[in-house]
């Protein structure tokens, strides 16, 4: 009863703060929008087959066009830009631009380079097609800005790397080949007309490569619809966002202590534990709001879907909101100052995975994301939203979330100073 | 210069305040070092290195020599586990992003004409990193695809050959002779077409400066996290001036003969020096220790940081007018600080909301730093995003002053 008591009395100071209520809801809602949109209909939400990369062709022979193909199945490949590109970055006057051609191709993709208006763009030398031919080895050049995006650099560099091998082993196959002629010209007869006739007989039309790659999802993942890029972020930034809000519950216990309210709370007929849980449910309460609504915004907003299992969902978010509240009262309880106790969260949020997959980490920072709360909340998350599962398999990580929450709480406790 | 006087005088008290206390330490030297050594060890040398499971249960020695390619792969770190149940239950738990598993038939099936599969379970969950990690194994085990293929087809070729075909040449002998000269002409040829390929590739970067640098993720990504950190400021700033009014401290200000706004330069000038510590302390350490470009001009570099930080000094003084107690100071103006790092696009530069990314000073600071990092500009680069920063700085500190209430 006088837990519930000490939770509404923060109720009354919360309501009291003109606007307050107002911000607690506007800024989960003014930081998921951003990622929504960019993750469902930004840059964030292009494929690689709509990522566009301009090839600028001088050669226009059989070789050139085989390696366009081969780009244009990763990418949406451009080609001969119309002159209104040409207008849009001053080339009108320019004679190279008076028709659509590769010299006009590569003046546009300098000028938008170079004001950052298009990160990539391929060139492919004139003779290219005759030097393959002959056997003599033609570079390409990938023209890129320097502050441009470089997963998509890696990516096409990979792209084009791959179609230049392919195209370059055919050829060395045929010069093979005539080294297998060379080979077995110091052989019988009897014995190079058996290589001949075999070499004949063996068509390499149809045949699967002797090793090939197979991509699945574990056998436990349910949701066998491949999970969308906003599935997979969403978890991360809500996570970095919640265990911000410590800051916020952190400074109102400050500014408590402050103002002598904690002060006279004491000298009511209230233990500290009870005082300690009313202001806990209190954060809970808060936590668990900013939670649902960066959740539930993301989902009527951007389709975002929760899973298939909701008891498991809410127990998480309840699971979540305890740890955030916990730290909150203990970061209040060390007298850290509140200023400085957000940068620490937000590299708990890196080593979390909130920003990259952990998978990037070298072995002692993924040991060191384990004893971090958000490696926690995030796996749980992931687990309902992108592998689809259930309460059962999300219940390990509630554990260790309760226990987080466990132990800041104590600590808490162990460090509360109501008087100081 | 009587001003100026009492500007350093308030400036140094402020310091010695803000120097007393350790936390704010950790905020200032120790937060952005972790936050370095963990982006210098994840992207510090370009391309990340994966950990993956690898179960090989085949028993021939295709598979073996296939977990050998992939461990010596300097972009894979393989954890060998026993079996593909166990590697699916891991990924499947989230252990690890994605499983390479050779099955148990695998060097038999690699010489029929079905040829013989590598499985790659991928976590869904971390399905947007899946495509690395398929080309880096692909690209571990090129040379192998392509002598599997050929070890195969010769297999068949041999076969298709009559014994009685070849005279007085034995089989035995016949086939030790052309697999040995067949594959040794293979391999070659396979050898050359992946070093030394017909068509390869050389990249040129596109930038207004004449000397561009080699970019690299990490330099791509410090400034946007530089600056986030860097504006976590804001709640220092307001924090202190919290304090200060609800102590008294600032109405005992304003009997001095010091104007206010001698007062707010006063205040803000420690944390415009603390803002300029801080970006340097990152940028420095990011080139001593993980090799990364400070640019050509250390001059246009010294330009965007001044600019920068006096943004964000100036934009604490706004902040500082605005909050009326502590936990405003604190814990809602690190989400406004949040909400804004992303806006700019510098949390995540794909996530950004253009046009309004605009009015915030992250976006033109690391514009401004993009251009003097990544794409080696010179003055010509800053002195737009730098313009408009001293012009925010001007709203800020002027809309601030006005707001300001020392009581």
């Amino acid at each position: 009863m006088k837990i519930l008591a000490i939770f509404l009395t923060e109720n009354k100071r919360l309501f009291r703060e003109k606007g307050l209520i107002l911000i607690l809801l506007l800024m989960p809602l003014a930081f998921i929008i951003p990622i929504g949109s960019a993750y469902t209909s930004g840059a964030a939400a292009t494929g690689d087959e709509d990522r566009p990369l301009l090839v600028i062709d001088y050669d226009g022979g059989q070789q050139a066009q085989d390696l366009i193909e081969t780009l244009d199945e990763s990418f949406r490949v451009e080609r001969n830009l119309p002159v209104e590109d040409a207008n849009k970055v001053q080339l009108d006057s320019d004679p190279d631009c008076a028709a659509p051609g590769p010299a006009c191709d590569e003046k546009i993709a300098r000028a938008q380079l170079k004001a950052s208006a298009r990160t990539l763009a391929l060139l492919i030398p004139k003779g290219l097609s005759e030097a393959y031919a002959q056997s003599k080895q033609t570079i390409v050049t990938l023209l890129y800005d320097p502050a441009g995006d470089v997963n998509l650099r890696d990516q096409v560099q990979g792209v084009i790397k791959g179609a230049a091998i392919s195209i370059s082993l055919e050829k060395q196959v045929m010069q093979g080949q005539q080294d297998m002629k060379d080979l077995t010209s110091i052989a019988p007869e009897n014995v190079k007309d058996a290589v001949a006739g075999a070499t004949a007989r063996s068509s390499t039309t149809d045949l699967k490569s002797a090793i090939a790659f197979t991509q699945i999802s574990p056998s436990n993942s349910i949701d066998r619809k491949p999970p969308t890029p906003l599935q997979q972020s969403i978890p991360g930034y809500t996570v970095m966002f919640v265990f911000l809000v410590a800051g916020f519950m952190a400074g109102w216990s400050t500014e408590e202590k402050r103002n002598g309210i904690l002060r006279r709370l004491r000298s009511s007929p209230v233990s500290t534990p009870s005082l300690l849980a009313g202001k806990l449910l209190y954060g809970l309460v808060v936590s668990l709001a900013q939670i649902l609504v960066l959740f539930l915004a993301t989902s009527s907003m951007f389709r975002l879907e929760l899973g298939t299992d909701p008891l498991a969902f809410i127990l998480v978010c309840v699971a979540l909101a305890t740890t955030v509240a916990c730290l909150g009262m203990l970061a209040s309880a060390v007298k850290f100052p509140m200023s400085a106790i957000s940068a620490p969260l937000v590299i708990g949020a890196l080593l979390g995975g909130c920003l990259f997959s952990p998978d990037f980490f070298p072995p002692l920072l993924r040991t060191i994301s384990y004893f971090i709360p958000h490696t926690w909340a995030m796996t749980a998350y992931q687990d309902l939203l992108v592998r689809g599962q259930g309460l059962a398999q999300v219940l390990p990580e509630i554990g260790v979330l309760l226990l987080f929450a466990a132990v800041f709480f104590g600590l808490g406790v162990w460090r509360f100073d109501p008087l100081d | 210069m009587l001003t100026i006087k009492q500007i350093l005088a308030i400036a140094y008290k402020e310091t010695r305040l803000w120097l007393q206390v350790p936390g704010n330490w950790l905020t200032i030297l120790l937060v952005p070092f972790a936050f370095i050594a963990i982006l210098g060890s994840v992207f510090g040398g370009n391309t990340p290195v994966f950990t993956v499971f690898a179960a090989n249960e085949d028993r021939g020695d295709l598979g073996a020599d296939v977990i050998k390619l992939l461990d010596n792969s300097p972009n894979l770190e393989l954890e060998l586990v026993d079996t593909q149940a166990e590697a699916d239950r891991r990924v499947g738990q989230g252990e690890r992003m994605a499983a390479v598993v050779i099955p148990a038939d695998f060097s038999e099936a690699a010489k029929t004409e079905a040829g013989g599969t590598i499985w790659v379970i991928i976590d869904p969950a971390r399905q947007s990193n899946a495509g690395l990690v398929s080309g880096l194994v692909k690209a571990a085990l090129s040379k192998m695809l392509v002598d599997a293929s050929v070890e195969r087809e010769m297999s068949k070729m041999v076969f298709d050959i009559k014994t009685g075909d070849l005279g007085g040449t034995s089989s035995f002998d016949f086939d030790t002779f052309i697999r040995a000269g067949v594959k040794a002409v293979i391999a070659k040829q396979v050898n050359e077409a992946i070093d030394n390929p017909l068509i390869d590739l050389e990249k040129e970067a596109v930038s207004v400066s004449a000397n561009p640098i080699e970019a690299t993720r990490l330099g791509g990504l410090v400034p946007g996290y530089t600056l986030m950190f860097l504006f976590f400021l804001l709640s220092h700033i307001a924090t202190a001036v919290v304090e200060e009014r609800s102590l008294g401290s600032l109405r005992r200000l304003l009997v001095t003969p010091a104007s206010k706004a001698v007062i707010l330069a006063g205040k803000m000038l420690p944390f415009f020096f603390i803002a300029i510590g801080q970006m340097l302390f990152v940028l420095l350490v990011s080139s001593w220790v993980f090799n990364m470009s400070l640019g050509n001009s250390p001059l246009a570099l010294a330009v965007i940081i001044l600019a920068t930080a006096l943004s964000a000094a100036t934009l604490g003084i706004l902040v500082a007018s605005l909050v009326k107690n502590e936990n405003q100071a604190g814990g809602l103006t690190i989400l406004v600080v949040l909400v804004l790092a992303v806006i700019s696009g510098s949390i995540n530069d794909s996530i950004q909301i253009m046009g309004l990314n605009m009015v915030t000073p992250h976006y033109w600071a690391r514009q401004g730093m993009l251009n003097v990092l990544q794409r080696g500009m010179g003055l010509e680069g800053v002195w737009l995003p730098a313009g408009i920063l001293l012009g925010l700085s001007v709203v800020f500190f002027g809309v601030g002053a006005r707001r300001f209430k020392f009581e």
